[in-house]
């Protein structure tokens, strides 16, 4: 996704505004003569140079067409899914995982993944099995890490 | 400086079972990343940065050290055999590799970039050694003002390496040292930016960011390719090492120029490996007696910026060291590990832990050594390495770094926080702004900030204050010429065109 660049800029400039607002609510230290807004603040006026010299640079290619240009891939529908199947893995496991536990959940993303990118379901899902196994013996196991053990089969 | 009793607890530390387990291991998983086209070196310490949180100091920087040095060389192995170079550091000489494998050079190509990638490592380590501790004598005398025109010549650094937009750069800089300010303000402790959330009131982690920054936009860019992947023919490979010495011999002058330029370009901030390589490669073409093979299968620049690469990973670390400013993507990472050892970087660890920062030193002789015979193997099995289905690694990679970015802090706000990032860092990629900036600020923005006001509340408002002694004068002016440079040269540019036109 290729967005314009005095888009980007605009973008920045009201970035670097905000800053600038958010910092100066702070309070500043009885006794100092600066506050924990000054470096905010400083990196707001940078941000917004930024967007307007953005925002220039973007006028003198001449307006596009159109201010977003998604990427080729985008039109295709088997690459859309692919593509949204990343985050909502992510999502799914943050929101699953606590329940179902560490192993099925990541089996279940895994050979879901696999699929999409065209593998068998039968080795997909072996694999996916093995690796979450082997991930949850390394980092439960041995580096003690509290991966979400699920009300099913704890310690699974 | 360098004292005897200290360099033998350095011996002590690093010749212990769990740190040269530790390198071997590392060294096997380097060399695989590496080797996998679409997976970085970076990548491959962004996934093992979680696993260092669990270790000592020693065994944590000597994996990370010998992924790098792994990584980079083995890059070069799906130049050669697929013309697709395996990490960036790789790209300025796959034309030629690719084009002496076609020509049945394969084992001459594959051995020269291993013997030298090695050699340029070694030396890298000699003027780490060399140099460093001389350097932190002298910063020792340093300020807080020469600390922060440092740390912002550093950046600056960073910023005009890239070979991208120059705004952008900026951009992508500014945004990573706001990201680092978001949380309890360090000095007066008030919430910043943390809209109500107590998640925010810590800050945000780095290792969550830099996963997805740097991997899972890596995944994304996979899930999204609607090229089929490359088919590898299985090839023998035979003796890697025959006529390697020769080519030494016939071109000892860019082996000598390419550890000088990679040194060289290591040392700078916000510069490592991959420009190193480019560098070497066009210094190379210019110096040789025979440019026009350039490109064509070419043994002469695959030995300079082989060297170059390699060499550049271990002056990177100088800085890095000494004055706790990054040299490369991998360094800035690298800082972010040793503050959480609890190891500042900086001059004074030199007085206080002499036996650790010698200890770092020797972890790059050791890293470079073992990736002889490992890598041999590497180069061996090739055609092996090449044809693991990437469709399968892929989720794998992801769940990794789920389990890595939830290590972290044992929450799974660490999770969406690299999801975050990895939108972020796709879309960023995507547009042409470079990430290393951003992860630069995100490391460095608490010293930065620290320095800043530190500096600014002892001048009491004072500008003058800031170059009043001498180094912090230079350095100043330092900054504000590398600034100043590309903002004069435009204007001349306008002068002269307004003249022409009048």
């Amino acid at each position: 996704m290729r967005v314009h660049d005095s888009l980007t800029g605009a973008v920045m400039l009201l970035l670097g505004i905000g800053l600038l607002v958010g910092s100066s609510g702070f309070r500043v230290p009885i006794g100092q003569p600066y506050g924990p807004g000054l470096f905010p603040s400083v990196l707001g006026v940078g941000l917004g140079v930024c967007g307007i010299v953005l925002i220039i640079a973007g006028r003198r290619h001449g307006l596009p067409r159109r201010a977003v240009v998604l990427a080729p891939w985008t039109r295709s529908r088997r690459a859309r899914r692919r593509a949204l199947l990343v985050p909502i893995g992510i999502l799914c496991y943050v929101a699953v995982a606590p329940t179902f536990g560490f192993v099925l959940t990541a089996t279940a993303i895994l050979s879901t993944l696999m699929v999409a990118l065209d593998r068998r379901l039968l080795p997909s899902l072996l694999v996916a099995l093995v690796s979450a196994a082997a991930i949850q013996l390394f980092f439960g196991g041995l580096l003690r890490v509290p991966l979400p053990p699920g009300v099913f089969f704890p310690g699974w | 400086m360098v004292g005897v009793e200290a360099l033998a607890a350095a011996f002590g530390l690093i010749l212990q079972p769990d740190v040269l387990l530790g390198v071997v291991l590392a060294a096997i998983f380097g060399l695989f990343v590496g080797a996998i086209p679409g997976l970085t070196a970076t990548m491959a310490v962004a996934l093992l940065v979680p696993l260092t949180i669990f270790m000592e100091p020693v065994p944590a920087v000597a994996v990370v050290v010998t992924v790098v040095a792994t990584a980079i060389f083995a890059g070069d192995i799906p130049g050669a055999l697929l013309r697709i170079p395996g990490t960036p550091a790789s790209a300025a000489y796959t034309d030629d590799a690719f084009a002496m494998a076609k020509a049945g050079q394969v084992e001459l190509a594959l051995g020269v970039s291993l013997i030298y990638s090695a050699l340029g490592g070694l030396v890298g380590a000699v003027v780490l050694f060399a140099a460093a501790p001389l350097l932190a004598e002298f910063a020792l005398q340093f300020s807080s003002y020469e600390y922060f025109w440092l740390a912002t010549l550093g950046l600056t650094c960073a910023v005009f390496m890239s070979a991208q937009s120059r705004v952008k750069s900026v951009a992508s800089l500014l945004l990573g040292l706001t990201v680092a300010s978001i949380g309890l303000d360090v000095v007066s402790g008030q919430p910043r930016f943390t809209f109500g959330s107590t998640e925010l009131l810590g800050g945000i982690h780095f290792i969550p960011a830099l996963i997805g920054m740097f991997a899972i936009s890596e995944v994304l860019r996979h899930m999204t390719a609607t090229s089929p992947s490359v088919r590898v023919a299985p090839r023998q490979i035979g003796n890697v090492f025959r006529g390697v010495a020769a080519v030494g011999r016939r071109h000892w002058r860019s082996v000598i120029r390419g550890n000088a330029v990679g040194v060289g370009i290591g040392v700078l901030p916000g510069a490592g490996g991959d420009i190193a390589a480019w560098i070497a490669y066009a210094v190379s073409k210019r110096c040789s007696r025979e440019p026009e093979r350039y490109g064509k299968g070419h043994v002469e620049g695959i030995v300079e910026s082989a060297s170059a690469n390699n060499a550049a990973l271990a002056s990177a670390w100088i800085p890095t060291l000494v004055f706790g400013i990054p040299g490369d993507s991998t360094t800035a990472i690298v800082i972010g590990v040793l503050y959480m050892q609890g190891l500042n970087p900086g001059p004074t660890v030199f007085l206080e832990r002499p036996e650790l920062v010698y200890a770092v030193f020797l972890t790059f002789f050791l890293a470079n050594l073992v990736m002889i015979p490992l890598g041999l193997l590497a180069i061996k099995s090739a055609t092996l390495l090449l044809r693991v289905p990437r469709d399968l690694l892929m989720p794998i990679i992801l769940l990794f770094c789920i389990v890595g970015a939830f290590a972290v802090t044992n929450s799974m706000f660490g999770v969406l926080t690299m999801l975050v990032f990895g939108m972020v860092g796709y879309l960023m990629e995507e547009n042409a702004f470079p990430i290393t900036p951003a992860i630069l600020g995100m490391v460095l923005g608490r010293m930065v900030e620290e320095q800043f006001m530190v500096s600014m509340i002892k001048a009491e408002g004072s500008a003058m204050a800031f170059v009043d002694r001498p180094i912090a004068a230079l350095l100043g002016l330092l900054t504000i010429v590398v600034w100043g440079w590309p903002v004069a040269q435009t204007l001349r540019g306008r002068i002269a065109s307004l003249r022409a036109v009048g």
